[in-house]
């Protein structure tokens, strides 16, 4: 019944290969991720190791699945943390507008404005780096641009006559607000969430690369990619690899997104 | 002078189909012919086709149309391009939007002389404050400077037409030019056009649905449905004798009066000294100036002005959606429900028939066997049956749409509807079966309405008693016989005026 | 005229508001400078005295406004890792981003541009497919990674440029120039890729408009459409987005320049956040700050200028 977009079969389809990867990862790997093979630094792809080892030995499948998960936690927690108050935030405002709405507004507008990842970086440099410290920089930073998409889908709804409606056969606002038009913003959202999603990704592993995001002992996609960059020539498939798991979760999502926007524009 | 012989169009690709079946149709010089017909008739296509403007990959076409022998189906891209601008100009529904915001009037005007003539920018200009003479705008030179959002929808389409005659054409396409305008614009518009083709000898082809408007205007009409031409003839013989079952319809819908049973002396609805307002940004506008008017049981009140006039303002106070009023509103029995104009807006379109008509009941907290059997009785009252049940608003016809507003309206068991221009997005045929649902609900249940429309025709039809409204003012209210046979106020006069002896 | 002075005094006030709350971060929160300037062993006395020479025993407001003083006069305060003022650890390095983002900036627009109007003309073909998925691909790259493989490929492999070896611009400035160009390029990539995908969507959908079918039905070609109606209505948002990649690239050279290893500002940042050097923190951030609201500023503007019928809606509700 339903046609889905070429993006959005292939994106899913990516998406949920690394998913479940990670998920088996969780709990099995091929090596222990800390296990050492002093005969095997820097060993290319093989049978025994996949993706190959890294300068100590360890194989690079087995961390590179690790780090992903971590990476994929972060993102999960700071777009939930984000989408949950912009929703929040965004459908008051947007429904009942104010003065209220025009001061909120004025301050996103502004925090949306700067480059995300840099007022991550200043957040996380007060608090001191760590997991943790990065989902609440980044999820604090991404309430704004959820609020404001949101915001705006609820204020053009507001003047739509199916809400004129609702209010006349006696609906609740909250029950306006959150039965009767979130699911018609829900393409606009799960695109918001797709692209959301991508940036707390690549903001994770630019500061984690950069050594200011996630620190040791937690498995790190960025920070493999720092280290991985010392054995450019003589490993490239360090860097490869981590890189290749980075792009993949991104692709995935993005094409997922981009699928669901079309398919909304198709249909309306 | 133009012919259109055999024509067939189809569409290209997978689901190919043909939209004209064979058109013959001729114009001669300085002739205004109207081509009626409904959405979806083939009207646009044919003219369109006319224009070249039809994309030669995307629609296969056989047959001939030809300017004094030259036939254009066939003639090149670029031999066409010489001709369209130049012979055969064109214009369209949406003034605002069919002109170029970011580009000056002036230059819009001129474009056709740049590509057709060797004029300098000088005589160019001359000839462009011309042709802004020529339809009347005043003060053209400043008209010229200006850009399209400037001026309002019918001077707009004043432009339109500047830009179109400008080069003499021999034919001039205009699709729907009315449309989108007010009924004392569309009045002004109409005339022009027909001056233009008197004094430049220009021939009119002339595309609408609106049969009083091509009535006004042509000298012979064609009546288009399901791509055929089912008749065509002098305009006066046409809506005199019509010989098709079709424009029989056509022609007696527009005509036909509701019978009348008089209403009952129960009140259903009282304003009395209504002042309203609505925000814009910070300001506060009033739109409402000492409203006043009651509705008796099984009424039905039209309510007829202009856009802005105050009807939709109206609407919300009666409904109780606008709170910022003064004055009283009394409202006797269950809350007042709305119909809209646009039932895809107005119904929810993230949800099905089934969910769209519970939901009332879900709020009131009726049990969930009780809202199933409702939503099911209401929606076969309204004609529809069990299989629309699950489908949602973007699934159904305008008309099925509409059924269903009604029915999600009717299950809350109003004593009063507000039905804002129910039927203006529906075409002719569609209309008179949603009307004749809102008169059969009325004589079966007692409802009353307030009927909102800037229709004098379907006004006349259904409506006991009429409001005239004007900036915000009552200017006439009476019986719906008396105002349209001695209007009192100039203002209803004008209108009663325009839309032309309906009677 | 009008709208321009409101805007103007708005973009102070953002200003202004930006250096309070970057104040409070990073005088405020962090805590007494002093007790990291002193070390471990230190009296009340020397710590008293040092506070007062630095001016920190003053009312909270008082001190807001010296810093501000300083940061409009150019005195950006003292590194305390390097124990230098600021002005003179950004002198250096402000110029190799600026050049960097330049580059970065010109390449986006010259390449983007045409490619994007390109593909708009050629919509569905497979050129244009290819492109789509490739724009897509290019869009979920991280810049650091395709500045990694960058120099494994260009600069290890076919020994394009040596990675590392940056070469000042005081020193030789056009080879500094075809250095910096290799980071330019893993910068722009993907904002090139967003700007094409933007600019040919909105080429298409003005292409669907009223006004061109008005503009044919005159007998005009379709390029002439493209020229002299649909390109200028189509570049609107692209200016905007236009305007706001700048500080974008500002950031992105952040992280680029620890690939390239190249002494610019990001560089700096990153080395001052980790050893917690927060003058020089917040005067790179304000600098960024005063960037982004000075580009939303000129955003604003050129959107004015471009479309009249802003202009006139402002007029009218004045």
């Amino acid at each position: 019944m339903k046609r889905y977009h070429a993006y959005t079969k292939i994106g899913g389809i990516i998406s949920a290969v690394m998913i479940l990867l990670i998920l088996i990862a969780a709990f099995w790997t091929p090596y222990d991720t800390a296990a050492m093979d002093s005969s095997a630094k820097l060993a290319p792809p093989s049978f025994a190791h996949l993706l190959g080892t890294d300068n100590l030995g360890r194989d690079i499948l087995s961390r590179v699945l690790d780090g992903a998960g971590t990476t994929l936690t972060i993102a999960v927690l700071t777009v939930a943390a984000g989408a949950f108050f912009g929703i929040l935030i965004g459908a008051f405002t947007g429904y009942y507008g104010g003065p209220l709405d025009n001061i909120l507004m004025r301050i996103c507008d502004m925090i949306t404005a700067f480059p995300s990842f840099l007022l991550a970086l200043v957040i996380v440099s007060l608090l001191g780096s760590g997991k943790y410290h990065v989902v609440l920089a980044l999820g604090l930073l991404f309430i704004p641009s959820f609020a404001r998409i949101v915001r705006g889908e609820y204020a053009r709804a507001a003047t739509q006559a199916y809400v004129d409606n609702a209010r006349l056969m006696g609906a609740d606002p909250i029950r306006i607000l959150f039965v009767h038009i979130l699911p018609n913003i829900r393409s606009v959202l799960l695109s918001s969430i797709a692209i959301g999603f991508n940036n707390a990704v690549l903001a994770e592993a630019s500061m984690s690369y950069l050594g200011i995001g996630v620190q040791p002992p937690d498995p790190s996609l960025g920070r493999m990619l720092a280290e991985a960059q010392t054995y450019l020539l003589s490993a490239p498939w360090f860097a490869i690899s981590a890189g290749s798991v980075i792009i993949l979760l991104i692709l995935g999502f993005t094409l997922l997104g981009e699928g669901l926007s079309k398919e909304a524009g198709r249909n309306a | 002078m133009l012919e259109i012989k055999d024509l067939k169009l189809s569409f290209q690709g997978s689901t190919g189909f043909e939209v004209i079946h064979n058109l013959n149709l001729s114009i001669d010089d300085g002739e205004i012919v109207g081509l009626v017909g409904e959405s979806g008739s083939g009207k646009t296509t044919a003219a369109l086709a006319v224009a070249g403007l039809l994309d030669r990959k995307m629609v296969q076409a056989e047959g001939g149309i030809y300017l004094d022998e030259r036939d254009l189906l066939h003639c090149s891209d670029d031999e066409f391009r010489k001709i369209r601008g130049k012979d055969i100009a064109m214009v369209f529904q949406e003034p605002l939007s069919s002109l170029d915001p970011l580009m000056k009037i002036g230059r819009q005007v001129e474009e056709a002389l740049k590509l057709h003539t060797d004029m300098d920018a000088a005589a160019r200009k001359v000839a462009a404050l011309e042709a802004l003479r020529a339809v009347e705008l005043p003060e053209p030179e400043q008209v010229y400077e200006k850009y399209p959002h400037e001026l309002s929808g019918g001077m707009c389409q004043r432009v339109m037409l500047a830009a179109a005659i400008v080069t003499h054409p021999r034919l001039l396409i205009a699709d729907e030019p009315t449309t989108a305008l007010d009924v004392s614009v569309q009045a002004q518009i109409l005339a022009l056009i027909r001056r233009l083709s008197r004094e430049q000898h220009m021939a009119v082809l002339f595309i609408s649905h609106d049969l009083g408007v091509i009535r006004m205007l042509c000298d012979r009409v064609a009546v288009m449905q399901a791509g055929d031409i089912v008749e065509q003839g002098k305009t006066w013989d046409i809506f005199e004798h019509p010989a098709h079952a079709y424009t029989r319809t056509l022609v007696a819908e527009v005509r036909k009066r509701a019978d009348f049973s008089p209403a009952d002396e129960k009140t259903v609805l009282q304003l009395e000294h209504v002042d309203a307002y609505y925000r814009q940004g910070r300001k506060r506008i009033q739109a409402l100036h000492d409203v006043s008017f009651c509705i008796h049981q099984g009424e039905i009140l039209g309510l007829v002005g202009e856009s802005g006039c105050g009807k939709s303002t109206t609407a919300k106070v009666v409904t109780g959606i606008l709170q910022d009023y003064t004055g009283t509103v009394e409202r006797f029995g269950a809350r007042p429900q709305m119909v809209f104009q646009d039932p895809l807006s107005s119904l929810n379109p993230a949800k099905t028939v089934d969910w769209l008509l519970q939901e009332p009941l879900r709020i009131a907290g009726v049990s969930k066997a009780e809202r199933r059997d409702a939503a099911r009785r209401i929606l076969s009252r309204v004609g529809l049956g069990e299989e629309h049940l699950k489908r949602r608003p973007a699934e159904l016809s305008g008309g099925q749409r509409q059924r269903v507003a009604i029915a999600a309206a009717l299950i809350q068991r109003p004593a009063l509807i507000v039905a804002d221009e129910p039927v203006s997005a529906l075409d002719v045929t569609i209309q008179a079966q949603i009307l004749e649902l809102m008169l059969e609900l009325k004589r079966e249940l007692g409802l009353s309405y307030l009927f909102i429309s800037h229709d004098l025709g379907v006004i006349y039809r259904i409506c006991d008693r009429v409001l005239v409204m004007r900036e915000g003012r009552i200017v006439e209210q009476g019986p719906v016989l008396d105002i349209y046979t001695h209007p009192q106020d100039p203002y209803t006069r004008h209108l009663a005026s325009l839309a032309g002896e309906i009677k | 005229m009008r709208y321009f002075l409101k805007k103007f005094i708005s973009l102070i006030i953002t200003l202004l508001l930006v250096s309070f709350l970057a104040f409070l971060t990073f005088q405020i929160i962090p805590g007494d400078p002093v007790t990291k300037l002193l070390g471990t062993e230190y009296t009340e006395e020397m710590a008293a005295a040092l506070r007062a020479q630095l001016g920190l025993d003053a009312p909270f407001l008082l001190r807001y406004v010296r810093w501000l003083g300083g940061f409009v006069t150019g005195n950006f305060g003292t590194s305390y890792s390097y124990n230098v003022p600021v002005t003179s650890l950004l002198a250096d390095k402000l110029p190799v981003t600026g050049l960097l983002s330049a580059l970065s900036f010109l390449l986006v627009v010259c390449i983007s541009i045409p490619l994007g109007i390109w593909l708009s003309a050629h919509e569905d073909s497979l050129a244009d497919r290819f492109f789509s998925m490739l724009n897509q691909i290019a869009m979920s790259i991280p810049p650091f990674f395709l500045g990694i493989m960058m120099t494994l490929v260009l600069g290890l492999v076919l020994h394009l440029f040596t990675p590392g070896n940056y070469i000042s611009y005081t020193k030789d400035f056009g080879a500094c120039l075809s250095y910096l160009l290799f980071p330019a390029i893993a910068i722009a990539i993907p904002k090139i890729a967003m700007t094409v995908k933007l600019l040919k969507s909105s080429i298409c959908v003005e292409y669907r408009r009223d006004y061109v079918r008005t503009a044919l039905s005159r007998g005009s070609t379709r390029r002439r459409v493209l020229y002299t109606h649909v390109l200028r209505n189509a570049m609107i948002p692209v200016v905007t987005f236009l305007a706001l990649t700048i500080p974008e690239i500002v950031a992105g050279s952040i992280i680029i320049e620890q690939v390239f290893t190249v002494p610019g500002l990001g560089r700096l940042l990153v080395s001052s956040i980790l050893n917690r050097d927060f003058p020089v923190v917040c005067a790179i951030v304000m600098l960024i700050a005063a960037l982004v609201i000075l580009m939303n500023f000129l955003a604003d503007i050129l959107y004015r200028i471009i479309d009249p019928r802003i202009r006139i809606d402002q007029e009218a509700s004045k």
